[in-house]
């Protein structure tokens, strides 16, 4: 098992694959000559699955190109993280709110030290942004619980 | 003449004033996405897909376009100054405009790309004017076999085209292609793999996939390793090419227009790829190759020229076939749609505004650019000041907002969010994303008229290569995939010509 990347990243496929051939499959097949709506995603979780298993091939016989390796992980999580919070507490928060939390976190991260710094900007750019959007733009953002103010 | 009088009406519609200011816009965002690295033309299309749904179709197919084409002239700002390249079409002008300008002949290589820009673009302006309406006639010919086969090779052009191994290319174009099965099936209204989730039942959007895959994939991944940088201090004195210069380069500046125009016409094609192929060429046929990658100004001017006409000339698939060949232009793509306008073969006759209008802009656009790229380059060169965080924290919120209009609603932002996380872990295992996004819109029409040939031959699959047209294009689609030997030569050629990362 010389290139896991590639590995795992067969499985994954073969999984996906299966798992649309099911899928496609209670959605009725048909013939060719009267398609019903599972044919088209069936042949293509097949030809997905074909795919997948050269790869895995390629892997076990240690060709192929492999994964790069991971690098500092606790930047990239933090942002995933912050950023899955943020699809969540959106509507809730309200734009303004939500994105400047976001920024705060971000630069934090990304080394800014100085706090007052840190808010300013991060409240420049959401209030900035939400009134170029919003009000110049005319792309309705979320107001959440500033609605009285907005 | 004919194409005179479209031409001139077309100008009526590119300079009233909203339409010029439309335009002006767009060149002028587009080269600050050119300039500054991390933020590509497909984004922030998508950012501005929100902001011209109420306008009308012409001046947001002006502005979007304008954006891309933009962009060509801006990226390779950074490559000259940084070594880094402000987009991916502009990665190969890092080697010999780097080194021109630690010579201290920033000046003619800015320029030269410029002028090259400038040149590129108006060659395939000319070119889309002249043979569009042609090859609208030859679409209008297209039925539903030939739609498919055309698709086909489209995709494999796709995957053939992208960096890296052509089985993980394909791995994920047929991702791609059962995203986009994802929601109402178009002939049956058949509900497909939403798992009851309401907001899926529209399918997910291409937007959201592509900015989750490019935007926030690629700042996950540059998170890793926050680079610091430092701008190349040098003086901007002279940014005009000198005669020596000239006798030097002005061929590779015509070779760069018709290799870019070409390369952008073919499905999958588009600017990065001209700009690559453009250099190669331009090694190749040089009397002292040795010259390149040590400051060679033709190094300069044939990528630059080519990718500028590669973005102009991706314009003729979408707007004659209804093909989108490129991330950039599957964006505006979906602008069309929007607007209610479906782009084909029909379109040309149908909208004769658009299609003249966004031709005239174009002549324009290019003259602009060209005005605001060589007097103000000082001005591109401060945005570069400022620090990569600030850049991250911006393209951030720009998806955020550019995820969110696309419906208004909260979930398109989390599967945004998800994308990205599956882009940066593609990217880890060196899997291509582009061929996926672009899958996602070629998918479906591939299903639609797989499945219209197919009744109409009554589930013979022979009809594919029964048809003329249809064969041939199937044809050269095997010979691709036949050819991955010849690939191999290609990037082996590739990497030992080119030492610098993306």
């Amino acid at each position: 098992m010389k290139k896991r990347g590639d590995t795992v990243a067969s499985f994954f496929g073969i999984f996906i694959g299966v798992a649309v051939m099911i899928g496609a499959k209670r959605l009725h097949l048909g013939t060719p000559s009267e398609p019903q709506p599972g044919f088209f995603p069936f042949a293509a979780g097949g030809v997905l699955i074909v795919l997948c298993v050269i790869l895995l091939l390629q892997a076990f016989s240690g060709r192929g190109e492999g994964a790069e390796s991971f690098g500092e992980l606790w930047r990239p999580a933090i942002l995933a993280i912050g950023l899955f919070v943020y699809s969540v507490v959106l509507d809730p928060l309200g734009y303004i709110i939500a994105t400047t939390i976001l920024s705060v976190v971000v630069l934090r991260v990304l080394d800014t030290k100085a706090w007052l710094k840190l808010a300013g900007i991060s409240l420049i750019l959401s209030i900035g942004t939400y009134f170029l959007f919003d009000r110049l733009l005319d792309v309705s953002l979320p107001r959440g619980i500033l609605i009285g103010l907005l | 003449m004919d194409v005179l009088g479209n031409l001139g009406s077309g100008f009526a519609i590119a300079l009233t004033p909203w339409n010029l200011l439309y335009g002006l816009v767009g060149v002028i965002l587009g080269t600050a996405v050119g300039v500054l690295p991390g933020l590509g033309p497909p984004a922030t299309i998508a950012l501005l897909l929100p902001v011209t749904y109420k306008m009308n179709p012409v001046s947001a197919v002006i502005m979007l376009g304008g954006i891309y084409y933009g962009a060509m002239f801006g990226g390779s700002t950074t490559s000259i100054l940084l070594n880094i390249p402000g987009e991916p079409a502009s990665v190969v002008t890092c080697l010999d405009g780097y080194k021109m300008a630690r010579q201290g002949r920033a000046g003619p290589a800015l320029g030269a790309s410029a002028i090259g820009s400038f040149f590129g673009g108006i060659v395939s302006v000319i070119l889309l004017m002249l043979i569009a309406p042609s090859l609208a006639a030859v679409g209008l010919k297209f039925g539903p076999p030939e739609y498919t086969s055309l698709v086909i090779l489209g995709l494999m052009m796709a995957v053939y085209l992208s960096e890296g191994s052509v089985l993980k290319g394909l791995i994920m174009m047929m991702m791609g292609i059962l995203l986009g099965t994802v929601g109402i099936d178009p002939a049956f209204g058949a509900e497909r793999f939403t798992f009851g989730i309401p907001r899926l039942t529209g399918g997910l959007e291409f937007v959201v996939v592509g900015m989750g895959l490019f935007g926030i994939g690629e700042v996950l991944i540059n998170l890793e390793a926050p680079e610091v940088r430092d701008i190349f201090k040098t003086s901007l004195k002279g940014l005009l090419p000198n005669l020596e210069d000239w006798r030097r380069c002005w061929a590779s500046m015509i070779r760069g227009s018709v290799l870019g125009s070409l390369i952008g016409v073919l499905p999958g094609g588009g600017a990065v790829i001209s700009s690559f192929v453009a250099y190669a060429l331009e090694k190749r046929v040089s009397k002292h190759p040795e010259r390149f990658g040590k400051g060679a100004i033709e190094g300069v001017m044939a990528p630059e020229t080519a990718n500028n006409s590669a973005a102009t000339s991706s314009f003729i698939p979408l707007l004659t076939l209804g093909i989108p060949g490129n991330l950039s232009i599957a964006m505006i793509f979906v602008a069309l749609m929007i607007h209610g306008i479906r782009p084909g073969p029909m379109l040309i006759q149908e909208h004769p505004d658009l299609f003249w209008g966004v031709i005239a802009s174009m002549f324009m656009g290019n003259a602009l650019l060209l005005a605001l790229n060589l007097p103000l380059i000082g001005l591109w060169v401060k945005l570069l000041t400022i620090p990569y965080r600030y850049l991250v924290v911006v393209i951030i919120v720009i998806c955020i907002i550019g995820a969110y209009s696309v419906n208004y609603t909260a979930f398109d932002v989390g599967a945004m969010v998800i994308f990205g996380c599956f882009g940066y872990l593609i990217r880890k295992a060196r899997f291509p994303a582009a061929p996926l996004v672009l899958a996602m819109i070629l998918g479906q029409i591939l299903e639609r008229s797989m499945q219209q040939s197919l009744m109409m031959a009554g589930g013979d699959f022979m009809i594919f290569l029964r048809r003329p047209i249809s064969s041939v294009l199937l044809l050269v689609t095997g010979f691709l995939m036949l050819t991955p030997v010849a690939r191999s030569i290609w990037k082996k050629r590739r990497s030992s010509q080119l030492g610098v990362t993306s």
